[in-house]
């Protein structure tokens, strides 16, 4: 991780070198964080479809709960697809903050100037 | 002065395009807000997976958790779609957070539905879309918070 404060490079591959470390470290925590959470929602919204189905089956539910349901379960599925898509577009966008927060600390450790505050906090 | 001109100029031309460039800023009232409806809803879906409320009449014993769900959701939804959005591919990922808060309170409409009918038992599927689709809001509405575990 690099050292915000003190960041100031002199040169573009010192710069780049820093930049890769940012987005790599922040591309391996997001991955750890979210690779497991969707195969779990598939998971359980499979598991949700075959109860439907048995408890159709057995009786346990007529076909016009059974087919509300299934739509329940439908709509989530494709909430799924959706959200995965939004996800990977989080990532984006943090790695183009994570950029912007370092090209922020090398203008501001140079000119004085804070053009991001929104991702330089130069407080801590 | 000569030299600073460039450097303001590119600086003033990466700050417009640095922020909310792909998907809206984080918003503490929205997070606030899909936070009340989760616990509410996991709430109701927990009392569903126990079997206490397999009975029209239990619907009583959870309308508060409901009433505080949807509106919470109704109030999220307004708010994530006024969130500031300076492009395309903002306003569509705009558009995305938004279903995510709508398909959960969707979800919370058909298992009150199913409740007030007295469908409601244990494991007959009922609970599981509720629980992602409300998930997927929270996390949705959580992510761009600076700090986090993926931050």
């Amino acid at each position: 991780m690099t050292d915000y404060a003190s960041f100031n490079p002199t040169n573009v591959d010192e710069f780049v070198a820093a930049l890769t470390d940012e987005v790599k470290v922040l591309g391996n925590k997001w991955w750890e964080t979210n690779s497991s959470i969707v195969p779990g929602y598939l998971r359980s919204l499979a598991e949700a479809t075959l109860q439907t189905e048995v408890a159709l089956v057995e009786g346990k539910i007529d076909s016009s709960t059974a087919d509300q349901v299934f739509r329940m379960q439908q709509a989530a599925f494709r909430q799924t697809m959706r959200f995965t898509k939004y996800m990977t577009l989080v990532l984006s966008q943090k790695v183009v903050d994570a950029v912007f927060r370092l090209v922020g600390w090398a203008i501001y450790n140079r000119v004085g100037f804070n053009f991001f505050p929104e991702l330089v906090n130069i407080e801590s | 002065m000569i030299r600073r001109v460039p450097i303001l100029a590119i600086a003033v031309a990466l700050t417009a395009c640095s922020t909310n460039l792909i998907v809206p800023a984080y918003d503490a009232r929205l997070d606030t807000a899909v936070s009340s409806a989760h616990t509410a809803a996991a709430k109701i879906t927990a009392c569903i997976d126990l079997g206490l409320c397999a009975t029209a009449e239990s619907f009583a014993e959870q309308e508060a958790n409901y009433i505080e769900a949807i509106a919470n959701l109704k109030t999220a939804g307004l708010i994530a779609g006024s969130l500031p959005a300076s492009n395309d591919t903002a306003r569509a990922s705009r558009e995305d957070l938004v279903s995510f808060v709508d398909g959960c309170r969707e979800q919370l409409v058909s298992l009150a539905q199913l409740h007030l009918a007295g469908q409601t038992k244990p494991e007959l599927g009922m609970t599981q879309s509720v629980d992602v689709s409300c998930d997927q809001a929270l996390r949705a509405a959580q992510a761009m918070k600076q700090g986090g575990d993926d931050d």
